[in-house]
């Protein structure tokens, strides 16, 4: 149980006095309100402060719970979360009001999470989805946010990932590849960026949307990739993270589709990783979560884009020494650093283990042995497929099993969903994204995107395991794998 | 999204009313940050209206009057870094670096655990090393910090990245960095070894970030032997 975190969450008060115990079992006492915030703060300092507060009530209440009630309180709660999800899908027909326009999304957030739990849709269902989705595919190409709207690269994507994620043939020959083409070179733009939507604005967000359905579709050419790397290297800022734009903020969100787009692409090493991991990894706080900018709020959503960040920077090589991921054959590795990778990786790992997982007990080490190097597939030219085999070098770069623990704890609400933080609403986007977050971690140590996590990678019971993902295209890996098969040559 | 158009729509329409229409958005955005300091989309916004428009004149005082109110406002951290480097009336950042060194050290000193301005301080050297490495005022103010023993994590990140350019630290921000280790195990010895031992330290005082640091530590092991 990763205690450690919690017990040392600076704001976990002292043990409560016991009370005199009545007869049937202790008694919950409602916890004392909060102390005001000191004076002579500022709005930031404020914030963060009442945050602190009901997170940290949040863990010490757990701190002081029996073992088998902090077992059920780590516990994905699937049912619940599944009935939610569904009962959102079925909801879909009528209109959501102010969220109209945002249908394919809401598509994605649900058919994602659900298969992310595991758990498939029934064929009518799916079928009225599929027709749904075809309907919002505009004559010229692209999918709109419903039947008739403009069509615009977000919802593209998001109707895209929902036919992949949803599988199947039916599904994946709705999507008309070529029209989608059509619809992408006509949002490339001089400069290299994309457009969101005719006449809309030029951002990172737009890159990725675009380069990521034109990779799974299998239709990623020079002429669409072509200057995108300059753009989002513009966009790397000061501080070391990623903006929508060029002169914008480093953002969490922007920075995810930043580093993804310029792996897709081929020309991440142009980014100054030292910079981009250093911000990244200070994002996660002391309530154990991400947040999306320095100074900002933990927020459940970060999970997955900073946590999903700090995965595909595990997978990378900052210093360019050749440990498997970059050469066309095993053979042109240089067998002496593939021995002192080898070696380090080991004692990293022992460090790893001992340092910072709190779950950890030293009886159990576990041994790294073998040429896991060797064993990774190379990177054979198409920068998406061979991406997620690259082989995670010493741990991960983030604390996974605090950022678990503030997805199962803080997060998720045991009467199903997940939300941004104790105190907002539960929705679908952030149920998706605490989900995605939460099996980035599951995997943030396994050697392959896919090879089951060790139990101690796993925060609650070992059935909380969700399905592993594609980190570039956060998609469930099978449904990625036979988009990648349907749609290739 | 709805947020999104909104402003691409704001944009067209000043487009078409041309350069008046400068004070009027600026004007508008500053609304918004009354109430949400840092709206991104806002701020957006303000950036290009700034770029299209102009209205530089007071933009790095109104940068100073949102950090007066919130020293711990990274949008308008990240604005000032903007209005240094791209305003027309002051001269870039190489020109502007002298005094945002003091700003910065002054808002750092004033609030240890503040991380907007240690990262602008690290964003205004951008990567011209010798005025990062050879400005005392930026290893003064580490050393202060960690004297004070508290918060100092941002300092020693600080250092650590300076010994990673070569940096050669005098004997004080030897012993200070010494005197927050634990372990008795005397005088640190090279630079490479006290570049393991602030690794070591943050490892310790800053656990959410173990795994980093010992990358790091790790880093540097591969850096030496290359």
């Amino acid at each position: 149980m990763p205690i450690g975190i919690a017990a040392s969450f600076r704001f976990a008060g002292p043990r409560k006095e016991k009370k005199k115990k009545k007869l049937g079992g202790a008694r919950m006492e409602p916890p004392p309100p909060p102390p005001p915030p000191p004076l002579g703060t500022t709005v930031t300092q404020r914030d963060q402060w009442t945050v602190e507060q009901e997170v940290g009530r949040i863990y010490s209440f757990f701190a002081q719970l029996p073992p088998a009630a902090q077992s059920f309180a780590l516990e994905v709660q699937r049912d619940n979360h599944i009935e939610y999800l569904t009962r959102g899908l079925r909801g879909l027909a009528p209109s959501f009001g102010s969220l109209d326009a945002s249908r394919p999304w809401i598509c994605y957030w649900i058919i994602h999470s659900l298969a992310l739990l595991g758990e498939p849709i029934d064929a009518e269902l799916e079928e009225s989805i599929i027709d749904f989705l075809s309907r919002c595919q505009d004559p010229s190409g692209g999918y709109g946010g419903g039947p008739g709207q403009l069509p615009h690269l977000a919802t593209t994507y998001a109707a895209v990932n929902s036919l992949i994620t949803l599988g199947g043939s039916r599904s994946l020959s709705s999507i008309n590849r070529d029209k989608v083409h059509n619809f992408l070179r006509q949002m490339k733009q001089p400069s290299g960026g994309f457009r969101m939507h005719d006449g809309g604005e030029i951002d990172v967000r737009a890159c990725y949307t675009a380069i990521s359905v034109a990779s799974t579709l299998n239709i990623l050419d020079d002429e669409l990739a072509e200057k995108v790397g300059d753009f989002i290297l513009s966009c790397q800022t000061y501080e070391g993270g990623i903006a929508g734009e060029p002169g914008s903020e480093a953002h969490g969100g922007y920075t995810f589709c930043g580093l993804a787009t310029m792996i897709l692409i081929n020309e991440v090493d142009r980014l100054d990783l030292s910079r981009l991991i250093d911000w990244v990894v200070f994002r996660q706080g002391v309530e154990c979560g991400f947040q999306g900018r320095v100074n900002k709020l933990v927020d459940g959503c970060y999970s997955f884009w900073q946590g999903g960040a700090c995965a595909l920077l595990q997978k990378l090589h900052p210093f360019g020494l050749s440990e498997g991921g970059e050469d066309e054959s095993t053979d042109s590795i240089d067998s002496s650093l593939y021995a002192a990778s080898n070696v380090s990786e080991q004692e990293e790992q022992e460090n790893n283990l001992e340092s910072a997982s709190p779950q950890v007990d030293g009886t159990c080490q576990f041994k790294q042995g073998g040429p896991q190097s060797a064993s990774c597939s190379e990177n054979t030219g198409n920068a998406s497929y061979n991406f997620h085999e690259r082989c995670a070098e010493g741990g991960s770069l983030f604390n996974s099993s605090a950022l678990q623990q503030y997805i199962l704890l803080c997060s998720q609400l045991p009467e199903g969903g997940f939300r941004d933080k104790p105190g907002k609403f539960r929705d679908f986007y952030h149920t998706c994204y605490c989900l995605s977050g939460l099996t980035v971690c599951q995997y943030s140590r396994s050697k392959h995107a896919d090879s089951p996590p060790l139990p101690w990678d796993v925060v609650g019971p070992y059935s909380n395991l969700l399905e592993p993902i594609h980190p570039l295209h956060n998609v469930v890996l099978s449904k990625y794998q036979e988009a990648n098969e349907f749609f290739a040559g | 999204m709805k947020g999104e158009e909104n402003r691409h729509h704001r944009r067209w329409v000043a487009e078409k009313l041309g350069p008046d229409a400068a004070s009027r958005e600026l004007e508008f955005t500053r609304k918004i940050f009354c109430l949400d300091a840092k709206n991104y989309h806002a701020w957006s916004h303000r950036q290009w209206v700034l770029q299209a428009l102009g209205g530089w004149e007071d933009e790095l005082d109104y940068c100073a009057q949102l950090l007066e109110e919130d020293v711990f406002n990274n949008s308008a951290w990240n604005q000032r870094y903007f209005v240094i480097t791209k305003s027309p009336f002051l001269g870039g950042l190489r020109a502007m670096r002298d005094s945002e060194v003091d700003y910065a050290i002054e808002a750092i000193d004033a609030n240890l655990e503040n991380e907007s301005p240690w990262r602008y301080l690290r964003g205004l050297n951008n990567d011209e090393n010798e005025a990062w490495l050879n400005d005392s005022r930026v290893h003064s103010a580490c050393l202060r910090v960690l004297k004070a023993k508290r918060n100092f994590k941002f300092a020693l990140s600080t250092l650590l990245d300076l010994l990673g350019l070569s940096f050669k630290p005098n004997q004080e921000i030897k012993d200070a960095i010494t005197s927050l280790r634990t372990s008795d195990s005397g005088e640190a010895g090279s630079d490479s070894d006290l570049a393991n031992s602030i690794c070591s330290i943050l490892a310790r005082e800053d656990p959410m970030r173990a795994n980093y640091w010992t990358w790091r530590s790790s880093k540097l092991s591969q850096a030496a032997e290359v």
